[in-house]
């Protein structure tokens, strides 16, 4: 089959190609050589010489590709706006169109553009679920905390609805920093609702209700915590992974404790119900419920 | 009759969210709980003890109307240092009852501001929760590479599509061309933390990978040789199949 495949191939690079399907050749070449004002020069040069070709809307999409690679922000996103409106069949495009709009009013927005905060909201209500869901990840980036906090409701649905496990643990993440309360609503109707609750043994160990992880750090010089989180179940690993080498260390070989079985040792959690890390410099407790 | 251990757990429930056991106690619980004050003289202590907390938190939330964004971390120490400096409470709850009354410090703050805004993370668990993040980033990017390495292998050794003879075209790249969209929204949730991450090579190819997954998402169910082959040859010139084991390796 390679061999056939190669044949055809060689053949395929010998056929003529059309001249605007040669200039849009050149232009995605140009962004794989991140040589952005060539791919821009490109894209224009089809749009301009052949108005009519199937490829304009691609030629569209590949110019504003070439302006975000090449920093314009603020005009690549008004270059995407422009393919969005002209050319809203082309669903393929369409959706990476949006996307990379999003992540750039991020940036904007961040660097002190408020203006393209609209822009993100108008994402958070997008008929589009991915792009919805994106633009709630993107939201909840923001440094200022108030915009941030807008993503809650589609956070809630991406722990809630998401299959991902990627964009779920996600999304836990950011609600672990805006909303904590959000986050175990979320979990509670999770759990109730019998979807998967604690990762990959979601499908053997199936609860009726959200179960947590409490993390407390005592550094020696103060007398509270100084890290108190709760954390759900599932990132657990995430957890572990956190903990400082030499907990971890002190996991290993006094407990025999590592990642491989930490599942297994916070299942164990429920009998001895508190699992506490002593090192120099602190004091770690770690509780199920 | 209640017993002391259950007015703690009352107690601690209601502490544990800030409120005032006084407000936030169903009809039942609230009047068991005067019954088993009025009977049990340590209980009637704790009792006063927090009530004298409360107090202190609803004269004055603030020592001055907040202007702009409230500081919530500084509007806790100031409650546990104005709760101190008038002496109570004692005992071994002491540190539960200051935590709780600096949290009902800031619930009444947000009501009378009317900001919703819950306080900002302290700033070692902020520090926590980043190295999760980044421990989270590591394992979606090494997750990505190891799917976009097995999405290239389907378009570089594709199928024949049903009814077309073994090793002639078109070629069946449904699979591909679905998981290609899925792949593209990934790498542009995990765009922001590879640049935090400083994985800058991993950006590039990520960045090559866009590319490539764009053009696998246009093709149709079933496309012709010369447009698979046109990819297969960016993904060979690019040499993508060799950078992503390289980055998996590392990640």
């Amino acid at each position: 089959m390679t061999a056939g495949l190669s044949l055809v191939f060689v053949l395929s690079l010998l056929a003529p190609a059309r001249p605007d399907e040669a200039i849009l050749r050149e232009a995605k070449l140009a962004i794989l050589d991140r040589d952005w004002d060539k791919a821009i020069e490109e894209c224009d040069r089809l749009v301009l010489l052949f108005p009519q070709s199937s490829l304009i809307a691609q030629a569209h999409f590949y110019r504003a590709r070439g302006l975000e690679g090449a920093g314009r922000e603020e005009r690549a996103v008004r270059a995407y706006d422009g393919f969005l409106r002209q050319f809203p069949g082309d669903g393929d495009l369409q959706q990476d169109a949006r996307t990379a709009q999003l992540a750039l009013a991020r940036k904007l927005v961040d660097r002190g553009e408020d203006a393209y905060f609209r822009l993100m909201k108008e994402g958070l209500s997008d008929s589009a679920r991915p792009v919805r869901r994106f633009a709630a990840l993107q939201v909840s980036l923001l440094s200022d905390r108030r915009h941030a906090r807008e993503a809650i409701p589609v956070l809630v649905e991406i722990v809630r609805k998401e299959s991902s496990p990627d964009l779920r643990d996600r999304a836990r993440i950011a609600l672990l920093r805006l909303d904590t309360r959000a986050l175990a609503e979320a979990e509670e109707d999770l759990a109730r609702d019998g979807l998967p609750v604690v990762g990959r043994r979601a499908a053997t160990a199936p609860h009726a209700r959200a179960r947590w992880i409490t993390l407390r750090i005592y550094r020696s010089s103060s007398r509270g915590p100084d890290v108190d989180l709760k954390v759900p179940l599932a990132l657990g690993e995430l957890v572990y992974r956190a903990l400082d080498e030499e907990p971890k260390r002190k996991l290993r070989e006094e407990m025999g404790i590592d990642l491989e079985n930490f599942w297994d040792a916070l299942e164990k959690l429920r009998d001895k119900r508190i699992l506490v890390i002593r090192t120099n410099r602190e004091r770690i407790e770690i509780t199920i419920e | 009759m209640l017993r002391c251990f259950f007015f703690r757990r009352i107690l601690e429930r209601a502490l544990a969210c800030g409120l005032d056991p006084g407000d936030s106690l169903g009809v039942e619980k609230a009047r068991a709980l005067r019954v088993h004050v009025g009977r049990c003289a340590r209980c009637r202590k704790r009792k006063e003890e927090i009530d004298a907390l409360f107090d202190l938190v609803r004269s004055d939330p603030f020592r001055s109307k907040p202007e702009g964004p409230i500081a919530w971390n500084a509007l806790r120490d100031e409650t546990v240092a104005r709760a101190l400096a008038e002496g109570g409470p004692v005992g071994p709850w002491r540190w539960a009852l200051l935590a709780a009354a600096a949290a009902a410090a800031i619930a009444y703050a947000v009501i009378r501001t009317g900001s919703i805004e819950p306080p900002a993370l302290a700033p070692a668990e902020a520090a926590f929760i980043d190295r999760m993040e980044i421990s989270q980033a590591s394992r979606d990017a090494a997750g990505y590479l190891s799917d976009s390495r097995e999405l290239l292998l389907g378009v570089l050794y594709p199928v024949a599509c049903d009814g077309v003879e073994e090793g002639q075209s078109p070629w069946d790249v449904s699979i591909e061309r679905e998981r290609s969209r899925e792949l593209l929204l990934r790498s542009r949730v995990l765009a922001p933390s590879l640049g935090r991450l400083r994985f800058l090579q991993a950006q590039s190819l990520s960045q090559d990978l866009d590319l490539v997954l764009v053009e696998v998402a246009r093709l149709p169910d079933c496309a012709s040789t010369e447009r698979v082959s046109e990819i297969s040859k960016w993904v060979r010139e690019r040499e993508l199949l060799v950078r992503l084991d390289l980055f998996e390796a590392e990640l």
